[in-house]
């Protein structure tokens, strides 16, 4: 965050704390949490612990990162340590996180003889460079949360199978691209078309592997804000995040963002392969949940995030000092309409109020947002923070359960000690 | 698929397919039960880099065997992925490592994959899986005489075949019930073929079986 009220050692000196960076909700490392998600000692491998069975992480270097926590390793999944999220509102590049459903994806790229096809029901396929998408259209740079669909995964209760995300899998970033629905009028949608799909490079260990490919239905693919995105933050993509070109469908989950994009379909049916018609689905119902350890009558593809939003600065544990005005800030984002509302809680949900909103960076940004509050009494406070979308969308309490682990969103909760 | 001719991608190592070998044998698989993994042996015209780190395995001496046995086309090259001494100098916690710029090339290595699936807990031969795939002689002794614990192998190489063993050890605590399905499903949806072969219901219960034993409750 630019603005000198969000920086972190002013904040950091005026409540007189320590070690205030760290991973969300507990399970504090004090060597990560002091190194700020800078290299520490070379000698032997950071580690974290999230606050989860299983959650311990080893921090590694990877091409073009900073030290980020290996969620696995073959079928690639790096988690940003959650210190990062208060550094700025802009997640950088070197500390966004990596997903990857496969273990083939691409190590060496040519990006002058990279092509991007445009086929089936189109009136010209097209064949295009990475010069001709510089070129041949409009550059559209846009502000967008990528969150993966299982953010948060490992905070489910029951516990689920599937990737052990904390809050690490989501970052937000300044895309530059050019818009989807410019490369489809270019080609021209034929009469009849129902869905597009996307495929990258990336390709499973052996071919019975289902390839990582995904669809977005016709009428939002041309009407969407959806980008061909070669630029993240004033730079060329890094490989691991899709270098040289990745679908950017703001508003929707990171499962759509297909990286290392080469291959664009128009089709005439419901794509039903094995990451639309199998993975990344949800309870077909209002509230798109099922009572915990049950199963969904009916399941729909997921699309857009539910809302969410988190605190940055403090962190499990902390102490804050008795009398004095203490900042709290963090961030806010939802599925696509904007947030409207923070609203701040410190003595844990009974009494609310507003926080102020930081810069508008557009409604698929990440909105910040900031607070103070003075601790009137030694003990323990609840510190609880609820956003509220311009779509009217709120915080549950309680999370809406799924058996994927899809779209947790409730209430967080941060544990501090006023001494 | 639209595809770059100088794509390099990564691969399950010719040493993982060796000790898959190395295993067949011991359970008295046959090799063309063992291929029909078709464990690299399809990948085209693609080079491919292998990025295993065969330090700590004790299968690394079974490479040609491998090759000869997947009769992959592929040139397995040996990369250091920047892990270990490599990224020693790079304290200052930017983002160089493990890239290179060639002309309007962008090449990266990663790290090894240094995760390892748990040793299983000692079992007396008495209670030990019997060789359910020893059709020809084999017998269980082949399985519980392992450093490693009954039925480690099989998840050993059948599941770090398409991923790494972190994806099993970051899992929270699942009964034989959630194990069963999580196996079911890399069968049914990741190589439905392999039931007939080394993906076998007996096979996937020794799997179901380690895996509670290790990583479940």
């Amino acid at each position: 965050m630019e603005d000198s009220k969000f920086t972190r050692r002013k904040f950091m000196h005026s409540a007189g704390m320590l070690g205030l960076a760290g991973l969300a909700g507990g399970g504090i490392n004090k060597a990560l949490a002091d190194s700020g998600g800078g290299a520490g000692t070379a000698a032997s491998p950071q580690t974290a612990t999230l606050p989860f069975e299983h959650g311990e992480r080893v921090l590694a270097q990877y091409p073009q990162k900073r030290p980020l926590m290996i969620l696995t390793s073959n079928g690639l999944q790096l988690e940003t340590p959650f210190s990062v999220f208060d550094e700025n509102i802009i997640t950088p590049n070197d500390a966004f996180f990596v997903r990857y459903h496969n273990s083939r994806n691409p190590l060496s790229i040519n990006g002058a003889q990279y092509r991007l096809s445009v086929g089936g029901n189109v009136t010209t396929s097209l064949s295009l460079s990475l010069a001709d998408l510089k070129s041949k259209f409009t550059p559209v740079e846009l502000v967008a949360v990528c969150a993966c669909t299982g953010n948060s995964r490992g905070f489910n209760k029951p516990r689920v199978p599937g990737g052990q995300w904390a809050h690490g899998a989501m970052g937000n970033a300044r895309w530059k691209g050019v818009r989807l629905k410019d490369v489809l009028d270019m080609a021209g949608v034929g009469n009849g078309a129902v869905q597009v799909t996307f495929n990258g490079m990336d390709q499973g260990a052996k071919p019975s592997v289902p390839d990582f490919v995904k669809a977005l239905d016709i009428d939002f693919a041309r009407n969407s804000d959806a980008l061909l995105a070669y630029e993240m933050n004033g730079a060329d993509l890094p490989v691991l995040n899709g270098y040289p070109v990745r679908l950017v469908v703001p508003g929707y989950t990171g499962t759509y963002w297909v990286k290392h994009l080469t291959e664009i379909n128009v089709i005439d049916t419901v794509f039903d392969g094995f990451y639309m018609g199998v993975a990344y689905r949800e309870p077909d119902n209002d509230c798109a949940c099922v009572p915990p350890g049950t199963a969904p009558a009916a399941t729909r593809p997921v699309t857009k995030p539910r809302i969410r939003s988190f605190i940055t600065n403090l962190i499990e544990g902390a102490n804050v000092a008795i009398g004095t005005a203490v900042t709290v800030r963090g961030f806010a984002f939802d599925g696509g309409t904007g947030i409207a509302k923070v609203e701040f809680s410190n003595d844990g949900g009974a009494t609310w109020k507003d926080a102020v909103l930081g810069e508008d960076l557009g409604k698929y940004a990440a909105r910040a947002w900031s607070t103070q509050f003075t601790a009137g009494a030694a003990g323990p406070l609840a510190l609880k923070v609820k956003a509220t979308a311009v779509s009217g969308e709120t915080q549950p309490v309680e999370q809406f359960w799924q058996p994927t682990g899809y779209g947790y969103n409730p209430i967080e909760t941060v544990n501090v000690t006023a001494i | 698929m639209h595809m770059q001719s100088n794509m390099e991608f990564r691969r399950v190592s010719g040493g993982r397919i060796a000790s898959l070998l190395i295993l067949s044998l011991a359970l008295g698989l046959t090799l063309s039960a063992c291929s029909s993994s078709g464990g690299g042996s399809s990948s085209g015209d693609k080079q491919q880099s292998s990025t295993e780190d065969t330090a700590g395995d004790n299968t690394s001496g079974g490479d040609a065997g491998g090759g000869t046995a997947s009769g992959s086309p592929t040139t397995a090259v040996e990369t250091d992925g920047g892990g270990g001494s490599s990224r020693g100098g790079g304290g200052g916690g930017g983002a160089g490592g493990g890239v290179t710029v060639n002309g309007d090339t962008i090449s990266i290595s990663l790290p090894p994959d240094r995760s390892r699936f748990q040793p299983g807990p000692p079992m007396p031969l008495a209670d030990a899986t019997p060789c359910l795939a020893c059709h020809d002689g084999g017998d269980a002794a082949e399985f519980t005489a392992s450093t490693q614990g009954p039925n480690y192998e099989v998840v050993n190489e059948f599941c770090r075949e398409c991923h790494s063993a972190d994806y099993v050890s970051s899992q929270p605590l699942l009964d034989s019930t959630g194990w069963a399905k999580v196996v079911k499903k890399m069968s049914d949806r990741f190589d439905p073929a392999a039931i007939n072969s080394y993906l076998n219901p007996e096979h996937q219960k020794l799997m179901v079986q380690y895996l509670t034993t290790v990583y479940g409750k």
